[in-house]
């Protein structure tokens, strides 16, 4: 199964769950991401894609979040089952 | 003794309402030295002794600062750390704890004296989330308020007990921060049933791509409309009658008193239309109170409502990825919108970006993009007789225009927007007092800032005038107008009404009898030619004389062009 293959939040599923396994990111995207509670090991649920190469909006810790295309480009997951 | 007290806390957690309750009226609006960022500043008594209430910048961490809010709010917490005898209010979100206790957490390592407030108290029980806050306040070792500052419920409590501020003892490993959080989370946050409410539905349908963006086209639609409704009734049934009715005629009566007809002509100007000439006590004061200040009510009244509620976020992250393309942060939509209103308050709103190469990308989309709402109002009036066609084309055109030239500039600075990265929070009913405080002080901020240089400007054009500067400028261009765009040369004195009032340079092309060809160029032109006096000086003050100059310069350019090639292509 490719279950346990990383994809990136752009390609991750409406509606569904995963973990955040990797940000390939500077230390400051890390620091931005942190700082709302995104960071290797948080799990996450993708809520919608905004057209145009919008920002894809996650829900984490209870709150939605919208990260802007470039950046949810960086960041890998992991599906998990919830 | 506590001489300051710091209002700490994540965004949209309801800290400005706590400060409110705090402070009551007495409040400064500041910018921080050397950023955009805004704070606000009161007092309270504790004791009976006057305590100085900061509300600092709503920030999501402390530790690595990664926009202006941030660190602004760290260098505050520093400030305050020099000067001692202060206490920390950590407000907290009780609806989201967990995402809450980071930004606690760092305060805890800053080690300062502080308390919590759990606020939004009342909304944990409908949302079946059961904290207990006693617990809590044991494991971090700090006084904790449950407070519902929209009923006012705990504030009084929380004031009396603010000398129960102390340092944490908690310990933890700061690598290991979020780990905690979860833990203390486990301990003290019982979540019994998460159904799907009414609300919750809303959100979910405003922000999927689709309806998402019908939503936001239908939102800014109505409040096109509601805000031409509002701003046109202010200005014809209340501000207009009051300048021309009482206000006029008694200024003029007493200035004829003076029986000078110089002064006579600085003060009210060489015609009494407040339109026509340049007084500094007639058009000076004409201009922003009764042109501007209505249609700005109406905007600032809606934005504050959609801000509240919390739609103004959605709309940003709805067109960022179609903003970003151009440029420009997702953002940047919120002082386009006003433009359409008005560009004098959208120019100034171009504080909310943080980048100079953002804020002057979008002013030139504010400019370029559509005219003010008066003159669009004028254009359909005068346009729609001869057909809906000739209105498509001056809007698409004017919506082409700005597009392009954006897209250039932005392919000349050859920089990317910053990404946009934002909590969505969920909608909330706006607090109708808090709506109306905001109101009030971005009317203020207009009148401190705005006005004067309006009046200020009025009167330069006034000595301008009788120096007979003006007219002058007005012969020397008017060859230009008839040979480049086929106009005739009494256009040309519009250009300078237009400078005042955009929209009233349009309802002046009627006695003209233009063909629609005619009427096309010259309403494109004035249109574009130039930002209205007002917006003008508030470039100026906003970019810094410079940058003003180069997109005014630019907005000239592009006029002449485009109405030299629609004269060829038209023909």
């Amino acid at each position: 199964m490719n279950n346990s293959q990383l994809v990136d939040l752009v390609s991750l599923e409406e509606g569904s769950y995963a973990e955040v396994m990797k940000i390939l990111g500077g230390l400051r995207m890390r620091f931005r991401l942190e700082s709302l509670g995104i960071y290797e090991g948080v799990k996450i649920k993708k809520i919608s894609k905004a057209l145009f190469r919008g920002p894809v909006i996650i829900e984490v810790k209870n709150c939605k979040i919208a990260i802007g295309y470039g950046m949810a480009k960086k960041i890998l997951v992991k599906r998990i089952n919830d | 003794m506590i001489r300051k007290i710091l209002l700490f806390g994540n965004p949209n957690v309801g800290k400005s309402i706590i400060f409110t309750r705090l402070t009551g009226t007495t409040v400064i609006i500041s910018n921080y030295p050397g950023t955009t960022v805004e704070y606000h500043e009161g007092e309270t008594k504790l004791n009976n002794e006057k305590v100085k209430v900061i509300d600092v910048p709503g920030i999501y961490s402390l530790k690595e600062p990664t926009n202006q809010a941030e660190e602004v709010a760290k260098e505050m917490l520093a400030e305050a750390k020099r000067e001692g005898s202060f206490v920390v209010i950590n407000v907290v979100n009780a609806t989201n704890l967990e995402r809450n206790l980071n930004l606690t957490l760092q305060l805890i390592k800053e080690k300062v004296p502080m308390v919590i407030v759990l606020n939004f108290w009342d909304e944990t029980r409908h949302l079946g989330i059961g904290i207990d806050y006693k617990k809590l306040s044991q494991i971090l070792d700090l006084p904790i308020f449950p407070t519902c500052a929209i009923t006012g419920e705990g504030i009084k409590e929380l004031k009396e007990n603010l000398g129960k501020a102390r340092i944490s003892n908690f310990q933890f490993k700061e690598e290991e921060r979020w780990q905690e959080i979860g833990r203390i989370i486990k301990e003290v946050q019982k979540i019994t049933h998460r159904h799907h409410t009414f609300l919750e539905r809303i959100e979910d349908f405003t922000i999927k791509p689709i309806t998402g963006l019908i939503t936001a086209i239908s939102i800014l639609f109505l409040t096109f409309i509601l805000v031409r409704l509002i701003g046109e009734n202010l200005i014809n049934y209340l501000f207009d009658p009051i300048f021309n009715n009482l206000y006029l005629p008694n200024i003029i009566k007493l200035i004829e008193k003076i029986k000078s007809p110089l002064i006579f002509n600085i003060l009210i100007g060489k015609e009494i239309e407040p339109l026509k000439s340049f007084g500094l006590l007639n058009t000076g004061i004409y201009i922003p109170f009764v042109v501007v200040l209505p249609y700005l009510f109406a905007f600032y009244l809606i934005l504050s409502v959609l801000e509240d509620v919390g739609y103004l976020v959605r709309l940003a992250a709805v067109f960022d990825g179609f903003t970003h393309r151009l440029g420009i942060h997702g953002y940047s939509l919120i002082p386009i919108i006003l433009g359409f209103g008005c560009k004098v308050p959208a120019i100034m709103a171009t504080r909310i970006l943080e980048r100079k190469r953002e804020r002057i990308l979008t002013g030139l989309l504010i400019l370029l993009s559509s005219p003010c709402l008066p003159q669009t109002t004028m254009v359909i009036a005068l346009l729609s007789p001869y057909g809906v066609k000739y209105l498509f084309l001056i809007f698409s055109l004017l919506i082409f225009l700005s597009l392009i030239s954006t897209f250039i500039l932005n392919r000349i600075f050859q920089s990317e927007a910053q990404e946009i990265f934002i909590e969505i929070p969920p909608y909330r009913l706006p607090y109708f007092s808090m709506v109306f405080r905001k109101l009030y002080f971005r009317i203020k901020l207009f009148i401190k800032e705005a006005v004067p240089l309006i009046i200020g400007g009025v009167f330069f054009f006034g000595i301008l005038d009788i120096l007979k500067i003006i007219k002058f400028l007005e012969y020397f261009s008017e060859p230009i107008f008839q040979r480049f765009l086929s106009l005739p040369k009494e256009i040309v004195p519009l250009m300078i009404t237009g400078f005042l009032r955009k929209d009233v340079s349009i309802a002046l092309l009627v006695p003209f009898n233009l063909t629609p060809r005619e009427l096309i160029i010259s309403s494109i032109f004035l249109i574009i030619y130039l930002p209205c006096l007002s917006t003008t000086l508030i470039l100026i003050r906003e970019f810094k004389i410079k940058d003003a100059f180069k997109i005014i310069i630019f907005q000239l350019v592009l006029g002449f062009l485009i109405s030299f090639i629609l004269n060829i292509l038209l023909s």
